[in-house]
Order: structure tokens, then sequence, then C-alpha cells
């Protein structure tokens, strides 16, 4: 269509104004922890790590007091 | 096609990095809280329906096709999370009459360029507005319109036609601007 409708014309030039910015840091805030992975504390790594090598230490004492 | 930026915002919000979301909320926002403010007529649910809309984009921006059109994404969010909101509160517009729609007068015309524009949208049916406001305002593609919409082509032409003219109806009866009377809006959602 090259023909220029006075009416879109007009609703085109029709200005858009920003949301808040209370609103905007919420929105960023909120979709930064979602899009963002959790990271587990290096405690957490460093727990699970001791038990299990606990575990196998335990297991080959037990083994070994078997035979 | 989708845009360049899209195409950059997509590739790292696939990687999970919030700088996809910056790009997208930056480019985005200010179009999508206009389309709403004018959609809703309300400023605390356009703030909703905003947030609603980027937070699904957070959640799901990770999984999008790399060549997703974000604009049209964001836009489609956005007005089926409006719909669902107006079924829920059971908000139904008084359709307008379809009387009066001959050509704009010289001085509608003349009040089309004196701002008189976002007083007659508010006054539209939510199916006119809509049209008005992706295709006239935000100057979304037809065939991305009509998708959005769920409507065809053909249909979609002819929606907007009628809504343009029911605009221009709505121009002629409102009040003349320079009187500086506000017409009140016979139903809003």
């Amino acid at each position: 269509m090259t023909e220029i409708d006075p009416v879109l014309t007009r609703l085109a030039a029709l200005a858009n104004s920003a949301p808040p910015s209370e609103l905007s840091a919420k929105i960023r805030a909120a979709a930064t922890r979602t899009i963002t992975p959790r990271r587990v504390h290096p405690l957490w790594t460093c727990a699970v790590a001791g038990s299990v090598l606990s575990y196998l230490c335990w297991a080959l004492h037990f083994a070994s007091r078997l035979y | 096609m989708p845009a360049r930026l899209d195409l950059q915002a997509i590739s790292l919000l696939r990687e999970r990095d919030p700088r996809g979301f910056e790009l997208a909320y930056a480019e985005y926002a200010p179009r999508l809280y206009g389309f709403l403010r004018r959609l809703t007529g309300r400023a605390d649910l356009a703030d909703d329906l905003l947030q609603q809309a980027f937070l699904r984009l957070a959640e799901r921006g990770p999984e999008l096709r790399s060549d997703s059109d974000l604009r049209a994404w964001l836009f489609t969010v956005a007005r089926n999370a409006y719909l669902s909101e107006v079924r829920t509160s059971r908000n139904k517009q008084e359709p307008v009459a379809l009387e009066g729609l001959a050509s704009p007068s010289p001085d509608v015309e003349a009040r089309l360029l004196l701002g008189d524009v976002e007083q007659a949208l508010a006054l539209l049916r939510l199916e006119d507005r809509e049209v008005l406001l992706l295709i006239g305002v935000e100057g979304l593609a037809h065939d991305t319109v009509s998708t959005l919409l769920g409507i065809t082509p053909a249909a979609l032409r002819q929606r907007l036609s009628r809504a343009r003219s029911r605009l221009l109806a709505e121009l002629e009866r409102a009040p003349q601007a320079t009187d500086g009377a506000t017409p009140r809006a016979r139903s809003q959602p």
C-alpha cells in the first residue's frame, strides 16, 4: 500500500512512556534471579565430598575386616 | 525476519546471560508499556501485565528459538495475559454502534492533528483498539499481527478498516479539542 493513511500516520506518531523506574528495577531484579543459575555454596560441595569419602573409607575398613 | 537485537538478546538468554534480558527490556519495555496502557486504560493493570510478560521472558528465554521475533512474542504474551484478566474479572465492553462511519470530514482530519487520537482510542472496543495499536502505533507487520490475533490476513484487513472507521467516528462524536473537554469512556475494562 503506497497511499499514506492519515489515521495510521497519526497513530504512529503517538509517543510511548517508559515504565516507572521502581517497576523496572523490580522486574529486572526478579528476571536476573530467574535467569541466573543458582550457585551452590562451596561448603555444600565440601560436605558432600567429605561424606562420600568417609563412607568409602568405612566400607573399605569394614570389608577388610571380613577376610 | 527477526531484528539483529532479537538475535543477540535470544542468543544471550539461551546462555542464561542476564544481559540478554537487559537488551530486550531496554528495547521493548517502553513499547509494550505504552501498548498496555492504551489497551487496558489502567496504569496498575499495565504494570502487572508488563511484569508478567517480562518474567515469562526470563523463564522461557533460554528455551526460545534463535529466530524468534521477540517483539511479537512479548506482545502475544501480554495480550493473552490481558484477555485472561478480562475473562476473569468479567469486564465486558459494550459494542460500539456502527452508524455514522462515513468518510471523515475536514474537521475530523484537522482534529487528528490536534492530538485527540489518544482519547478516541480509549473509547473503542478492545478488538478495534488492539488492532490499531499493533499496526498503527507499533507498526507491526500485518502477517505478524494476524498470527498474534489468531485471524486470517483477510480478516485482519477487514478488522483494521472497521477499527479505523470507528476511530474516525469517535473523533467526530467527541467534544471539540479546543473546548478543553475530555470525552468520557463509555466502557472501560
